[in-house]
């Protein structure tokens, strides 16, 4: 089911019928979706929902054994994998002037994103001694870095702290007030439903609801996305 | 990386100075000089090999790999970088265990080092930096890697040399000087050895019976060709690693 407000911003991408299968319940069944640009889109759902398959294939890394990806216009795409572990030797620094090198980010940008994710004071301490939460923070930062229209982020709240947590929701405002389109797969309905204009909202490879997340609740009678997905997931189940 | 290269300066250097205890000291190919080919031939290897694989399987399992095909990088760009950084680092190996030899036998005034050895360790690093890159990327996680570049180096450096020895015990004479032949152009350490030879002056060790061969390889042709022959074992195990990275990409 698609619920979409009036006046909304343009399609990004739809995809149509989209499977990718690991094994018989693994992956994407069938999805269908489409993604609008200018929005945050919260791609939601438990644990083998099929998100990470779903931005596995949007950054072009897997193919769908069937169905099609259609793109408006290829955006350019920066991805903050879910789980990346960085060359332990090198510093904070180090790696995002690495990274920034092969796409000549000055270094005033490294600063900055280094500044936004609270890492400056730590860019010359190798990464091997960072804690989990740092190493996201770190993860975050190579995302923000250029200026790609698209951020696709593999469960950024991982790892994170209270406090991190809600800078993320800041940072990730940050970037759709400069005109970013932010696709975030996320396990938490709540934080999806605080900071998504739009959702996603997956289960066992299935689409169970897409579009705007206010009209999704009010279309469903519900007030949060976790009443609406027990309810979905307890109607399938009888 | 620091521990491994203190480490290959440690075993290299002992190991030199036991020969240099044990074995007299002449010019020419001497049991000396064999053994430090020898040692060359098997501890470097051994350490590139194993090192090298489990840094690009390291890069694919933790994600980085993932991660930095998302940037404007190509596979074989990335390739290319390990290639040249597993070269520097072991470069800078050779050089601290050189030293330390050298310093050991200024000391004690005894060792003649031939300079080809330093030719014979570049040919080494360049050829099973190559073949290590291949093994990490053949792997499934670093210590895969680890049992897949053990498995390249035994094979290379033992099994194939036992093999061509049980089957001499059975086929004729001139069928033996065929499959040696064969096996010196598809075993890189055989290659390398041969190398030594050719470019010591020393193919004599070979035998009479390889006078042909040996000869051809001595004529500025047979220099050609060996510099042809080793460029491609250098670059077909680049392209064959390059081509599975991008075909496991396409179908993961």
């Amino acid at each position: 089911m698609v619920i979409r407000e009036k006046g909304a911003s343009s399609m990004i991408v739809e995809g149509k019928n989209i499977v990718k299968k690991y094994s018989k319940e693994q992956g994407l069944l069938d999805a269908s979706f489409t993604l609008h640009e200018g929005r945050i889109i919260a791609l939601a759902g438990g644990n083998g929902a099929g998100k990470s398959t779903l931005i596995r294939l949007l950054i072009g890394e897997e193919k769908p054994n069937s169905g099609e990806l259609n793109w408006a216009i290829k955006p350019s795409i920066r991805y903050m994998p879910d789980d990346v572990n960085f060359p332990p030797t090198l510093t904070a620094l180090e790696i995002l002037q690495l990274l920034a090198g092969l796409k000549d980010i000055p270094f005033k940008e490294i600063e900055k994103v280094l500044k936004r994710v609270g890492l400056w004071e730590y860019k010359k301490q190798r990464v091997r001694q960072f804690s989990k939460g740092m190493r996201q923070r770190l993860n975050l930062a190579q995302a923000l870095l250029g200026d790609e229209q698209l951020l696709i982020l593999d469960e950024p709240t991982n790892g994170l702290d209270i406090r991190w947590i809600a800078e993320l929701k800041n940072i990730l405002q940050e970037q759709k007030e400069i005109g970013k389109t932010i696709l975030f797969s996320t396990h938490l309905l709540s934080f999806a439903e605080e900071l998504a204009d739009d959702v996603l909202l997956l289960h066992e490879g299935r689409v169970l609801r897409q579009g705007d997340i206010h009209s999704v609740l009010q279309e469903s009678k519900t007030i949060h996305l976790e009443e609406l997905f027990m309810n979905e997931i307890n109607v399938k189940k009888k | 990386m620091q521990s491994v290269a203190l480490l290959f300066v440690f075993v290299f250097a002992s190991i030199s100075l036991i020969q240099q205890i044990a074995l007299p000291n002449d010019l020419g190919f001497t049991r000396q000089t064999a053994s430090f080919l020898n040692l060359l031939l098997f501890l470097l290897p051994l350490f590139i090999l194993t090192i090298g694989s489990m840094g690009v399987a390291s890069d694919i399992e933790s994600g980085w790999f993932s991660l930095l095909k998302t940037y404007p990088l190509t596979v074989m760009q990335y390739i290319i970088g390990k290639y040249i950084a597993l070269l520097l680092s072991f470069t800078l190996i050779l050089l601290l265990a050189f030293g330390v030899v050298f310093t050991m036998n200024g000391i004690s005034g005894q060792f003649h080092f031939p300079t080809i050895f330093l030719g014979l360790s570049i040919l080494t690093m360049l050829i099973f930096s190559s073949i290590a890159i291949l093994c990490g990327i053949l792997a499934k996680n670093r210590l895969h890697a680890l049992a897949v570049s053990l498995v390249v180096w035994a094979l290379s450096l033992l099994l194939l040399s036992y093999a061509l020895m049980a089957v001499g015990t059975v086929v004729a004479g001139h069928i033996l000087q065929k499959l040696t032949i064969v096996m010196i152009h598809i075993n890189p350490a055989e290659w390398i050895r041969f190398g030594y030879f050719l470019f010591s002056g020393q193919t004599s060790v070979l035998g009479p019976s390889f006078y042909s061969f040996t000869e051809f390889y001595s004529s500025p042709v047979g220099y050609l060709l060996y510099t042809v022959i080793t460029i491609l074992w250098i670059a077909f195990p680049i392209l064959l690693a390059k081509w599975l990275l991008e075909k496991r990409g396409r179908q993961v």
